[in-house]
């Protein structure tokens, strides 16, 4: 005898009591494939099409358009085709009434869903059947166990979640003393870590970009300890390497300011013909303390003044020059995150105090950012005072569309040959770099002169 | 210590912060007597009365406004939005009042608010029961997207979700609500918001996922671990605000990047860590940021819905795009 297999009403909404037969796609006697529409129902919310739970004959069909029928009443009977392939048993079509399992597939008891003879409520059964856990759909359930494994990156071994609250806390996993089993790096010393300050982030330098956030994918090396012993902070002996063997670094992304550096920088190497002259500024004949850069900054006025071809800018491609009646002094201000050469403006104007006054300003405004974009340009001539640092003569670069840029080293006091003897003086190292397209070398060693003048100048 | 599913970890963390709260109330739809539709409420009526779990209406602006009027007035209403596609009614009282309450009253006022929503597709649900929206409120200021991808962060984001000061729409992942248990212990352990969460370490690509892609990604990454590449699983968790730092560390290490979500690709989140890599990390790139994604198109119903998701092979071949792109 064939396999008839019962198709009970699904629940076609949401916990939805019923619903009423609009019309069927199918008579008894025909054969139907899986999916395909079986017939039109009309829920309180729609009608829809239910779709047929197997590939075979349909024997008979419970009820005519214009029935009511109760969720999980029978709706129709199958023959299935044995030779066709259906739905496995335990697949859910996504419709279900009620927490009842693998309803609408053959694997439902019938005897579990009971219609009253009224057609009231239907038993829906709950304590003796698994709940799904939900009213609608159908959802994956399994029992698989999973583990979340501790990794081990930078030699710090930790959970996802630990890495996670390392990071959140500003706490440098890499200097974490681990107490968990093999190593492990557990929540609570990370907690720890926190409350005690003994392995903040941010005790290296401060690197550009990004923050501090994620350093553990790339771990800094931990900060020397004041006392060097022969174990490591996670407590393994302290590997040691020969000299030969250099760690290689990872290739960092120039950003910002220094990534601009470098443009302009290679943008004037492949423009200008630079020359550089230099001399000493003998410094011998001063009275009292002197405010150096204000000395310099008034020294190439003088110069630009007496040799204008150098306070004066170069178009190369047009092979123009424009001479300045003005001063506009770039002065390069070494900072971090790069070189920035703000203007001082108008120098030929100022006084000793307005120029201290002007350099103070410029100073400050670039180490706080808040320096606009128009005063880190337009500037006739510039300065480089790297001798604050260390470095008598130099080879600045100009920077087109400049002429000429001037490098004060670091004064000193030098043995000089006088009429008559040996003194020692203090010295200024002025170098003067200058683009040769724009200038003769007899240009450049006056206004070389005239600087030199005036710095030796007593006032 | 339980091995429980997901949808059990959200009830967990909310008996767990009821019962040292007092403060803590949950409401919505069903989510009392009958315990919710995915029972995710299961038992906290009968254990903390009906004075702190809720049967609302059913009237999703109710439930958002009452939500909004309670966490002003110093309680921490935890709300339940039945489906993430039933959100839509709430979205003028969480955009237009919880997610700006604190900058209206110049911070004298705030939400400390919690709405949950089950989430995304996977289960043959009707429609309006599959969406995946979260885009939708990461483009508004003032309001944290929280998406946990396992039973543990489940847990411990819902607990840091309602004891934050400020609102944050916890979106569950419906599909993996009980595909997988997990140790997770009830010990009230918060996780910690606002950072992602880095789930596999390697050289070559960079996955990044959120919410029930996450476990794609993973397969995925299991996937390409055979063929010898090295995949870096990134689980953002919290979307907003983005800890876009720990992915950028990772694409600088791997130049390249896939992004994984369910919700359709145009102006998805995965959007906006793409603008964020070609805006921070353009040259750490190797190869193009690629999407895999759901499609521009409503989820459709579920004999197509499993084609609508992004799979482990999509994103797979996404990775081998990239490989291949340098």
């Amino acid at each position: 005898m064939a396999d008839i297999k019962t198709f009970y009403l699904p629940d076609l909404g949401e916990g939805l009591p019923d619903a009423t037969i609009v019309e069927w796609h199918v008579k008894e006697g025909d054969t139907i494939k899986l999916d395909a529409p079986l017939c039109s129902m009309e829920t309180a919310k729609a009608v829809v099409d239910v779709p047929s739970p197997y590939t075979g004959k349909v024997t008979k069909l419970h009820g005519a358009a214009g029935d009511i029928i109760e969720t999980g009443a029978a709706l129709a009977e199958f023959e299935p085709d044995p030779n066709a392939k259906q739905r496995a048993e335990a697949e859910s079509t996504g419709h279900h009434h009620g927490p009842k399992k693998g309803a609408g597939s053959a694997a439902a008891e019938p005897k579990k869903v009971v219609a009253s003879d009224e057609g009231g409520e239907i038993d829906n059964g709950t304590s003796d059947r698994e709940d799904e856990g939900t009213v609608v759909g159908a959802m994956v359930s399994g029992s698989h166990v999973h583990v979340e494994q501790a990794s081990s990156v930078g030699g710090v071994k930790a959970v996802p979640a630990v890495r996670a609250l390392a990071k959140k806390l500003k706490v440098d996993l890499t200097r974490v003393k681990p107490t968990g089993a093999d190593g492990v790096v557990t929540m609570a010393d990370v907690k720890n870590a926190a409350a005690n300050g003994s392995a903040a982030l941010g005790a290296a330098p401060a690197r550009s970009v990004p923050a501090s956030a994620g350093r553990h994918l790339a771990p800094q090396l931990p900060e020397p300890e004041p006392s060097r012993t022969a174990t490591s902070l996670a407590g393994k002996p302290v590997r040691t390497a020969p000299p030969s063997v250099q760690a290689s670094g990872q290739p960092e992304q120039l950003k910002g300011v220094r990534r601009n550096m470098a443009r302009v920088m290679a943008d004037a190497h492949a423009q200008v013909v630079p020359t550089t002259l230099v001399d000493d500024a003998d410094l011998h004949a001063w009275i009292g303390k002197q405010d150096i850069t204000a000395r310099l900054i008034r020294s190439i006025v003088v110069a630009c003044k007496t040799v204008p071809a150098l306070n004066a800018w170069f178009d190369g491609k047009n092979l123009t020059r424009t001479l300045h009646p003005h001063v506009d002094i770039g002065i390069a201000v070494d900072t971090e995150e790069g070189l920035f050469v703000p203007a001082l403006r108008n120098a030929d104007v100022l006084d000793g105090a307005g120029i201290r006054a002007a350099i103070k300003r410029l100073r400050t405004s670039v180490e706080d950012r808040t320096i606009p974009a128009s005063e880190l340009s337009g500037y006739t001539i510039s300065l480089s005072n790297f001798g604050m640092f260390a470095g008598r003569y130099a080879t600045p670069v100009v920077v087109p569309p400049c002429v000429a840029i001037i490098g004060a080293g670091k004064l000193s006091h030098d043995v000089v040959a006088v009429m008559g003897g040996i003194e020692v003086h203090r010295r200024m190292p002025i170098s003067i770099t200058f683009d040769h397209r724009a200038a003769t070398g007899g240009e450049a060693a006056r206004f070389l002169k005239a600087l030199l003048d005036d710095l030796s100048a007593p006032n | 210590m339980a091995q429980i599913t997901l949808i059990e970890a959200v009830t967990q963390a909310l008996a767990y912060e009821m019962a040292h709260d007092e403060s803590v109330v949950v409401l919505g739809e069903d989510v009392g007597v009958n315990g919710g539709v995915f029972r995710a409420t299961q038992g906290l009526q009968e254990k903390f009365g009906e004075l702190r779990v809720l049967d609302t209406p059913l009237d999703e602006t109710t439930i958002a406004g009452v939500t909004v009027g309670l966490a002003a007035q110093g309680m921490k209403p935890v709300a339940e939005a039945q489906f993430e596609g039933f959100i839509y009614p709430m979205m003028e009282q969480i955009a237009c009042h919880a997610a700006r309450m604190r900058n209206r009253t110049r911070g004298r006022i705030t939400v400390p608010a919690v709405w949950r929503a089950p989430w995304g597709g996977g289960i043959r649900a009707p429609e309006h029961h599959s969406e995946a929206n979260e885009h939708l409120f990461t483009n508004i200021p003032g309001l944290r997207v929280v998406m946990p991808s396992s039973p543990a962060r489940a847990y411990g984001l819902l607990l840091a979700a309602i004891r934050d000061p400020d609102p944050v729409m916890f979106f569950e992942p419906k599909r993996i609500y009980r595909q997988y248990k997990e140790e997770v212990p009830d010990d009230g352990e918060a996780l910690p918001l606002d950072v992602c969460f880095v789930l596999r370490d390697g050289t070559d690509v960079t996955l990044v996922s959120w919410g029930a892609q996450v476990k794609e990604a993973l397969e995925a990454a299991d996937a390409l671990a055979e063929e010898g590449i090295s995949a870096e699983v990134i689980d953002v968790a919290t979307l907003t605000p983005l800890d876009f730092d720990t992915i950028a560390e990772s694409v600088q290490k791997t130049g390249r990047c896939v992004i994984v979500h369910e919700a359709p690709k145009t102006a998805g989140f995965g959007a906006e860590i793409a603008a964020r890599l070609a805006e921070e990390c353009m040259y750490d790139l190797l190869a193009p940021v690629e999407r895999v994604s759901g499609y521009d198109t409503h989820i459709p119903l579920f004999r197509l819905e499993m084609k609508y998701m992004p799979s482990a092979e999509r994103v797979v071949d996404a990775a081998k795009r990239a490989l291949a792109a340098s």
